[in-house]
């Protein structure tokens, strides 16, 4: 499926690999499988805007599809440049159209354009994984805070 | 402008030696006529003749400039060069570093 979005990964030739690991991943999430079935039906966030920052990997792909299936306009981009999965990031965009923002190895110009692209969504409901997007918001693009509903922030490292 | 090799050598200060090298290295590549023969274009010998300023400026060696070529021509070597030298450091030390700079803000 050819999306009409805007995005930016390394190469939708990908998309396959990706997907095949996606789903085996949703195998072992079986919370979030059940979540993204009732979300099916509610579609609680039907008509939102989110802009997610996290490690673009198969575990947060099965979560901003997810996201998506809860009726969400979902934008993803990377958290970290050197965990993007080139081939997860191919699949979310050509299988699952979602918008990613995400090349494994980008340099720092890059990582930061990508999340200037997720700001650009103008989202009302933000996910971070070290701030970027809400650092972004607070400091170059104020006049967006006023869209903000909720953001949320996590972090891997401790 | 249409030069043969030694026109092209005696007109850019290079020796015909030394064409036939860069041209093997993919750096100068001049036009063959029908007969085999190499022709030396206006293009062939403005980069012949900028050729040992860049090597001055920047201090490149023909090699370097070899392998860059190969950057340019070769989309999968330019990947997995790139992706080595990302490699060099990690993710995890990537997020280290970004959790530092948070703290620090």
């Amino acid at each position: 499926m050819a999306t009409t979005k805007r995005y930016d990964v390394k190469d939708l030739a990908l998309a396959s690999e990706g997907i095949r690991r996606i789903q085996w991943a949703d195998r072992q999430m079986p919370v979030l499988a059940a979540i993204r079935e009732r979300f099916e039906s509610e579609q609680p966030l039907s008509g939102y805007r989110i802009s997610a920052c996290l490690h673009v990997t198969t575990e947060t792909a099965n979560l901003a599809r997810t996201l998506k299936a809860g009726g969400a306009d979902v934008v993803l981009c990377a958290s970290n440049p050197l965990s993007t999965q080139d081939d997860v990031a191919a699949a979310l965009v050509d299988e699952y159209d979602i918008a990613v923002f995400a090349i494994k190895g980008e340099d720092n110009d890059t990582y930061y354009s990508h999340i200037e692209a997720a700001v650009d969504h103008k989202p009302q409901l933000t996910m971070d994984d070290g701030a970027d997007v809400v650092h972004m918001l607070h400091s170059a693009r104020r006049e967006q805070l006023g869209d903000i509903i909720a953001g949320t922030e996590e972090t891997t490292t401790g | 402008m249409e030069l043969t090799v030694g026109a092209a050598a005696t007109n850019t200060g290079w020796s015909p030696r030394m064409l036939r090298y860069l041209e093997d290295a993919g750096l100068v590549l001049p036009a063959r006529r029908p007969s085999g023969y190499r022709v030396y274009g206006v293009r062939e010998v403005n980069q012949l003749r900028s050729l040992r300023e860049l090597r001055a400026a920047f201090g490149v060696e023909l090699t370097d400039l070899a392998f860059a070529a190969r950057l340019r021509q070769e989309p999968g070597l330019r990947d997995a060069v790139h992706t080595w030298l990302s490699g060099r450091e990690s993710a995890l030390e990537w997020e280290q570093r970004k959790h530092e700079r948070l703290l620090a803000a």
